[in-house]
């Protein structure tokens, strides 16, 4: 390609990154790229997502990154587009508005005349220094206290007032910048969740996008567990944790977190976001198991999803799952009902050499139930302790203050932009031929309706 | 109870207000128009009685949460937000035209809680993660903005209907458009509720973003009401630049009202009974 058909092209992919014509359609692009990431599910399982759509759509979805979609990278490319186009278009108008607001029009001339929708003219007999006090004084009463330019055989007075307020709309574009900045500073915070059991110290956590374990540079100790209920329902309404946070051996900080209360410690927010229950501080669970032919006894502590031999013959036992409130549904299938300790039981496999032979559920509270005359072990829960633990969400986001800030500058902004104006007034008298010609002129960039009625009364009581 | 007594009064009162403005269509007389925006503000008071009723209520039930909690609740504070942003309209700019929109949506809307099988009315305790004020701020905020939004609807409704009559209308017909505003005046009032509206929409997404991130530890997480609030948002956004910064007006911003309205609605129910999310309380 010729270099200046290259230029050529460049020079105008320029032009258009730069132009307002482009961001109606930026708008509306957005808009739509944003109602298919809410069509199609977002970050499911792939085995969710081949329920819903055909194997090769799910592909064609996989690869387009249609399946991540807010994180894609040509969804980003068109953030990346908008805030350029943001930025270059405010910055175009600068220098105009920048003219507006510091050099305004201060005297009348004709040229400037023909663009204001506001223009009265008339005749005065006489004009004297009196007379420009007193219209002084109407439009200061009316607008703000004007300037007063005097030349030979002409008067100028100006008044305006909310010059500023032509800044409104880029405070919003700037707080949209500042909104995106700080979304971008995201990428160095985290998140990810830490269980704590009541009485247990933790100083790690799971971070959510990659499973990975991260260590804090302090630890947490979970002092309680409390939930709370609406009268004596089922419906929680509270979560409650007592946190303390260790650093180095020492107590530093305590705080009794909620729901909607989070503890802060060094940037590191801890939300509550769940709780349950676990047979006992270490996660095991120890069973007893009696021999029925010897009455021999034996004590195991099982580990949740692993098997234990049982010393001196062939047996093992697994601990399938362990449930807190154990209840059945309506096909009989058993599920945890709630996080309560209401009734806690253990679903646990005999295995023969490594066969499984049967199953059976243990419960703490009811020790007899289940017990079953033709096998060969008995089961029960020995001095069964088990804890609460607290679910907590651990997050850092550094950039969340500039994104507070940005939007402080956008509604700022907006209402600057929609709700204030700039209203300029003019009256400019000539001497001619022994008469004084006048103009009084105004102007302003909204709400012109009001404005006109009140420039109207304004002629009235200046005539 | 009896805020569920007084909202039925306002239901009924609501759908006389709607039969009224219509029949004002045909009768316009000084008298009449009084005596409709007096039953009008009635009903909008006993209806600020009947929320304020159910608010105790839940106290004395021991949940103690503002009437914004579930489908029902939305809806009859939605219609209440309408109501007063209609009323404010009216008195601003003299103009009876927009009751004839506003009073079948929120006369709907005020049954369709009340009656249908899917809305439940009781006053349910709040789950933990909504015991909170932002759940106010954000939440008023959101509603007056789709409240705004539902007049700008119903004055660009009104102004393509004059639009279209406008040259080619029949004596009798002129003497009907007569009664809708000047095309002028609904344009202005158009943009006038959508700039409004806006404002209120940044706030409330914005308050929304601060709850969020109170309540689960991030600002924004796409879910699908959040999205759907963003698209309103941009479609609002490009209505307002084609007005200021490309010079539309009348008929094409009309349109884009309309679009935008289109937006809303899906935010508010679309997102709640046909996708799922932190939000979908509402389809309970
Ligand atoms: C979606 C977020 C945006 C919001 C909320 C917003 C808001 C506004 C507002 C309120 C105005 C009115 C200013 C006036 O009084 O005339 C305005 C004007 C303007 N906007 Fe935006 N804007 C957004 C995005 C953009 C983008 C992406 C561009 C990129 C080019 C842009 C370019 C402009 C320009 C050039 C004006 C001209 C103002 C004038 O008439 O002097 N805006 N914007």
């Amino acid at each position: 390609m010729p270099a200046k058909a290259k230029k050529g092209i460049i020079h105008s992919v320029k032009d258009l990154l730069v132009s307002i014509k482009l961001t109606i359609p930026l708008l509306i692009i957005l808009s739509i790229v944003c109602l298919i990431g809410t069509l199609i599910p977002q970050n499911e399982s792939p085995e969710h997502y081949l329920k819903l759509y055909r194997e090769s759509t799910y592909n064609i979805l996989a690869t387009t990154g249609c399946l991540d979609l807010f994180h894609s990278w040509w969804f980003l490319l068109v953030m990346g587009i908008f805030t350029v186009n943001l930025i270059a278009c405010s910055l175009n108008r600068l220098p105009g508005v920048w003219r507006l607001i510091f050099h305004g029009k201060t005297i009348l001339d004709e040229h400037f005349l023909q663009g204001l929708s506001c223009v009265k003219k008339f005749t005065l007999k006489k004009f004297s220094p009196d007379q420009e006090t007193r219209f002084a004084h109407i439009i200061s009463d009316y607008l703000k206290k004007p300037t007063v330019i005097r030349q030979p055989g002409e008067w100028n007075l100006f008044s305006e007032s909310g010059h500023y307020t032509r800044l409104g709309f880029y405070l919003t574009h700037l707080g949209l910048v500042i909104i995106i900045a700080g979304a971008v500073c995201g990428i160095l915070g985290f998140q990810g969740y830490l269980q704590i059991t009541e009485g247990q110290t933790s100083d790690s956590f799971i971070l959510k996008n990659s499973n990975a374990i991260k260590h804090l540079d302090f630890s947490i100790r979970c002092d309680r567990f409390e939930v709370t209920y609406y009268g004596d329902s089922q419906m929680p309404k509270d979560y409650k944790s007592d946190l303390t946070v260790i650093e180095n051996g020492k107590e530093v900080l305590q705080k009794t977190i909620e729901v909607n209360d989070p503890l802060i410690y060094r940037g590191i927010y801890f939300y509550q976001s769940s709780y349950g229950a676990v047979p006992d501080e270490s996660g095991n669970v120890l069973i007893r198991v009696t021999h029925k032919n010897s009455g021999k006894q034996e004590e195991l502590n099982l580990k949740a999803g692993s098997s234990t031999r049982i010393a001196g013959t062939a047996y093992e036992i697994r601990l399938d799952q362990f449930l807190s409130d154990f209840s059945m549904d309506s096909q009989g299938k058993p599920f945890n009902r709630s996080s309560k300790l209401n009734n806690p039981a253990a679903h646990l496999t005999v295995l023969n050499q490594g066969k499984e032979e049967y199953s059976t559920w243990v419960f703490a509270k009811f020790p007899d139930f289940h017990k079953n005359e033709a096998q060969q072990f008995d089961f029960s829960f020995v001095n069964f302790s088990p804890k609460m633990y607290t679910g907590l969400q651990v997050t850092r986001d550094p950039g969340v203050w500039v994104v507070w800030a940005g939007c402080l500058f956008l509604v700022l902004g907006t209402y600057v932009a929609f709700f204030t104006s700039h209203r300029r007034i003019w009256l400019r008298i000539e001497e001619k031929g022994g008469e004084f010609k006048a103009v009084l002129a105004g102007s302003t960039n909204k709400n012109h309706a009001q404005f006109n009625r009140d420039f109207e009364t304004l002629f009235k009581s200046i005539k | 109870m009896i805020s569920s007594k007084l909202l039925g009064i306002v239901t009924l009162t609501y759908l006389i207000c709607m039969v009224l403005y219509f029949t004002y269509l045909f009768f316009r007389n000084q008298k009449f128009s009084t005596v409709i925006t007096g039953i009008t503000i009635a009903g909008w008071v006993v209806h600020t009685l009947a929320l304020g009723m159910r608010w105790y209520e839940s106290y004395q039930l021991g949940y103690g949460h503002i009437p914004l909690s579930n489908m029902y609740e939305s809806l009859i504070s939605l219609s209440w937000t309408t109501v007063l942003i209609y009323l404010i309209i009216e008195f601003r700019y003299k103009i009876k035209a927009l009751g004839i929109f506003i009073f079948p949506i929120v006369s709907i809307a005020m049954a369709y809680a009340s009656l249908s099988p899917n809305i439940q009315d009781e006053i349910a305790p709040l789950v933990p993660a909504l015991h909170s004020n932002w759940l106010t701020y954000h939440v008023m905020t959101c509603f007056l903005a789709y409240s705004a939004f539902a007049i700008s609807f119903g004055a660009s409704i009104t102004y393509l209907i004059k639009f279209r009559k406008a040259d080619k209308s029949t004596p009798a017909e002129k003497d009907l458009s007569g009664f809708f505003p000047p095309l002028e005046s609904l344009d202005e009032i158009v943009y006038k509720t959508i700039a409004i509206g806006f404002l209120l929409l940044s706030i409330g997404i914005i308050t929304g973003a601060v709850w969020a991130n109170y309540a689960w530890g991030s600002y924004w997480s796409w879910d699908p009401k959040e999205t759907w609030s963003l698209i309103t948002w941009l479609v609002y956004a490009a209505f307002i630049h084609a007005r200021l910064t490309r010079g539309w007006r009348g008929r094409r911003t009309a349109i884009l009202s309309i679009i935008g309205f289109a937006a809303v609605l899906f935010t508010f129910l679309g997102v709640n009974f046909l996708l799922s999310g932190l939000h979908s309380y509402g389809s309970s």
